[in-house]
C-alpha cells in the first residue's frame, strides 16, 4: 500500500473552518515549501464551506478497465492531485470503470475521508436510483458521497426527490444536477429557479460561453455552486494550442501553460465554484490546480483570450 | 431542436485509444493459449471451404459452422461480456446479438451442402478470410503495438467478423445463390463492422479502414449478380442440400 506523503486534510476543517483555516490545514508537512502556491478556495453558497477551485474529472481518463498498469497510473494522478491540495473528484456510473478506479486509488492512498466525493445518478427508472447510488458508493469505497448530481437531467424529478431525502437524513451533503455540451439550458434554468439544489454542473470554456448568458448569473442569484465540466473541450482546446506561443501577457496572471490560461478564464467568472479538468498525467493535475492561484483574467484579458483562441483554432 | 441531434460519435466514446488497445492486450493474456485453437479452427474452416465436396461424408457445413459458431460465442461472452465491458458498459448489451449470430451460423451450416466455390464472390471471400486469419493480427505490430496486443480470429471481434463475411461470400459462391439464411447471417457482421469503424475512427485509430473496407467488399460482393449455373452449383444440387429458397430471384 502506498502511504500518503502529506498530512491529511480534515474534512471538517476544510468545510467548516472557511478559507483561512482550510488554507492553513492544506499545507502539507513533507515535500512542500512555504513558497509553493496553495490552490485557492471557493465558497459553496448553500453551506459557506470552502472547496478548492480546481477539481479532477474522470470522464475517459479514469476508464481504464482492468489493466493494473493503467489503474496504478490513475492512482498516481490522484496522489499528485491530493498532494497539491486538490479535493473534489467527479465521476458517474456512465464512466465505465472510473468509479472503481477511483475507489481503489482512494483506498491505496488512504484518502477516502479526504476526498470531496462527487458522483452522479444516471438511470432512467428513478425507482432504481437508490440501488445505483449504493453500488456507486461501494465502488468508491467511501462512507458517503459529499455531492450527488442528477446526470444530464435523466429522470431528474424522481432522482432529485431521492437526493433531497438523502440530504435530509444526513446521508448526503449536497444535491446537484448536471448537463454538458450546452444542452438543455432552458430546462436546467427552470430547475435552478425552482428546486433547492446546492450545485449545478455545466459546460463553460473559452469557446462554449452560452452558460454565461443566463445560467451563471442565475446560479449567483440563487446561491447555487457551479462546477464547470469540459474546460478544455476534452483536449480539443489544449491540443491545438500547445504548439502555439502563449500570449505575452500570460505571465501577468501567473500562467505558464495554455491549460492554466484556459482555466483562469473559467475561474474568472464569479459564479464559478470549481472546474474539473480530467487528465492522465500527474504533473498536469498539479499544473491545473495551480491555475487557481494568482490573479484571474479581468474582463479585458478575457476578451483578448477569446479573440486569440478564435484566431488560433 | 431535438437534443439527440446535438450528439456526435465522440460524445459516446468513453475510453481513449491506448486504453482500448491495452484492453485487447489484457484480453489476450486472459484467454491465452486459446489463440492457437481458434487460429487452427480458422485454418480448418479455410481448408474445408476450399473444397467442401472433399469432406462431403463429414457434413462440411457443420465442419465449418461448429468452430465458427463457437468463435462467435467466445467473442460474445469473452470479449464483449467480459473484456470490452470493463471499459464500455454498452458492450454487454451486444452479447445476445453475437450469440444469435452463433445460432444462425449453426443453422446455416446444418443446411449447407456445399459446392466448389468459384467466381468473384469466392475470390473476395477467400481474400477476406485470409486477411482475417493472417493480415489483421499484423495490424498491431505494424502500428507499433506489441504482438501480445494482436487481434486474433476467434477471440477478437473484428477478425472474427471479417472472416465470417468472407466465409458467407464463399458459401454464396458455392451455392451459386444468396439464400435467405445466408443473407440474414450477413446482417450482424455488417452491423458490427459499422460499430467498429465508428469506434476506431472516433479514436482516430488508422485501423478503422479495416472493418469499413471489409463491410464494403461484402456488400458489393453480395450485390453482384449471381453467375449462371456452374459446376459448383450443379454439385450442390446433386448433394441434395443447400436447397434453400434463393433471395432476389
Amino acid at each position: 500500500m502506498i502511504e500518503p506523503r502529506v498530512s491529511r486534510v480534515s474534512r471538517r476543517a476544510l468545510l467548516a473552518g472557511g478559507a483561512g483555516a482550510a488554507l492553513t490545514t492544506l499545507l502539507p508537512t513533507v515535500g512542500w515549501t512555504a513558497q509553493t502556491p496553495v490552490p485557492s478556495l471557493r465558497t459553496i453558497p448553500s453551506s459557506g464551506a470552502g472547496i478548492p477551485a480546481i477539481g479532477l474529472g474522470s470522464w475517459i481518463t479514469f476508464n481504464v478497465g482492468d489493466s493494473p498498469v493503467l489503474r496504478a497510473r490513475c492512482t498516481e494522478v490522484m496522489d499528485a492531485f491530493f498532494q497539491a491540495g486538490g479535493r473534489m473528484i467527479d465521476s458517474s456510473p456512465m464512466y465505465g470503470s472510473a468509479q472503481s478506479v477511483i475507489g481503489d486509488g482512494l483506498r491505496s492512498l488512504g484518502r477516502a475521508d479526504t476526498v470531496f466525493a462527487t458522483d452522479k445518478v444516471w438511470i432512467s427508472d428513478t425507482d432504481d436510483g437508490p440501488d445505483q447510488i449504493a453500488e456507486s458508493r461501494a465502488l468508491w469505497q467511501v462512507p458517503k458521497f459529499d455531492l450527488l448530481q442528477v446526470h444530464n437531467l435523466v429522470g431528474w424529478e424522481g432522482h432529485l426527490r431521492t437526493l433531497f431525502e438523502m440530504k435530509q437524513s444526513g446521508r448526503l451533503s449536497y444535491v446537484g444536477i448536471t448537463t454538458s455540451h450546452g444542452r438543455r439550458h432552458r430546462d436546467l434554468a427552470e430547475i435552478m429557479a425552482r428546486e433547492p439544489i446546492d450545485f449545478v454542473q455545466l459546460t463553460y470554456n473559452v469557446r462554449d460561453r452560452a452558460a454565461a448568458d443566463r445560467l451563471l448569473p442565475l446560479a449567483q442569484d440563487r446561491g447555487i455552486a457551479v462546477i464547470v465540466n469540459r474546460p478544455f473541450r476534452r483536449g480539443g482546446l489544449t491540443r491545438p494550442l500547445e504548439s502555439q506561443a502563449l500570449p505575452d501577457w500570460a505571465g501577468e496572471v501567473g500562467a505558464s501553460t495554455w491549460a492554466q490560461l484556459l482555466l483562469k478564464f473559467i475561474l474568472a467568472h464569479p459564479a464559478v465554484t470549481s472546474a474539473i479538468p480530467a487528465t492522465t498525467q500527474p504533473h498536469h493535475a498539479v499544473e491545473n490546480l495551480m491555475a487557481s492561484t494568482g490573479p484571474m483574467l479581468d474582463a479585458d484579458l478575457s476578451r483578448r483570450l477569446i479573440a486569440q483562441v478564435e484566431t488560433l483554432i | 431542436m431535438n437534443t439527440w441531434l446535438t450528439y456526435r460519435a465522440e460524445d459516446f466514446l468513453m475510453f481513449s485509444e491506448p486504453v482500448y488497445w491495452q484492453m485487447i492486450q489484457t484480453h489476450n493474456a486472459v484467454f491465452w493459449p486459446l489463440h492457437i485453437l481458434t487460429m487452427l479452427a480458422g485454418l480448418g474452416i479455410l481448408i474445408v471451404l476450399g473444397n467442401p465436396m472433399r469432406f462431403a461424408r463429414f457434413r462440411p457445413g457443420l465442419l465449418i459452422a461448429v468452430p465458427l459458431a463457437a468463435c462467435w460465442a467466445l467473442v460474445g461472452v469473452g470479449f464483449l461480456g467480459h473484456s470490452y465491458a470493463s471499459i464500455n458498459w454498452a458492450a454487454e448489451r451486444l452479447v445476445p446479438l453475437f450469440l444469435l449470430q452463433s445460432a444462425l451460423i449453426l443453422l446455416a451450416g446444418a443446411r449447407f451442402g456445399g459446392g466448389t466455390p468459384n467466381g468473384i464472390s469466392a475470390v473476395l471471400g477467400f481474400g477476406l478470410l485470409a486477411y482475417a486469419l493472417v493480415g489483421h493480427p499484423l495490424l498491431a505490430p505494424l502500428a507499433g503495438r506489441p504482438v501480445s496486443a494482436a487481434e486474433v480470429f476467434g477471440l477478437a471481434p473484428d477478425p472474427t467478423v471479417i472472416g465470417t463475411l468472407g466465409l458467407l461470400m464463399i458459401a454464396r459462391s458455392s451455392l451459386n445463390r444468396r439464400t435467405a439464411l445466408l443473407s440474414l447471417a450477413l446482417v450482424i457482421p455488417i452491423l458490427w463492422c459499422g460499430v467498429s469503424w465508428i469506434t476506431l475512427d472516433t479514436m482516430d485509430a488508422w485501423e478503422s479502414w479495416a472493418p469499413a473496407v471489409a463491410a464494403l467488399i461484402a456488400v458489393i460482393g453480395w450485390s453482384l449478380p449471381e453467375r449462371s449455373a456452374s459446376e459448383g452449383a450443379a454439385t450442390a444440387t446433386r448433394s441434395g442440400r443447400g436447397a434453400e429458397k434463393p433471395v432476389g430471384r
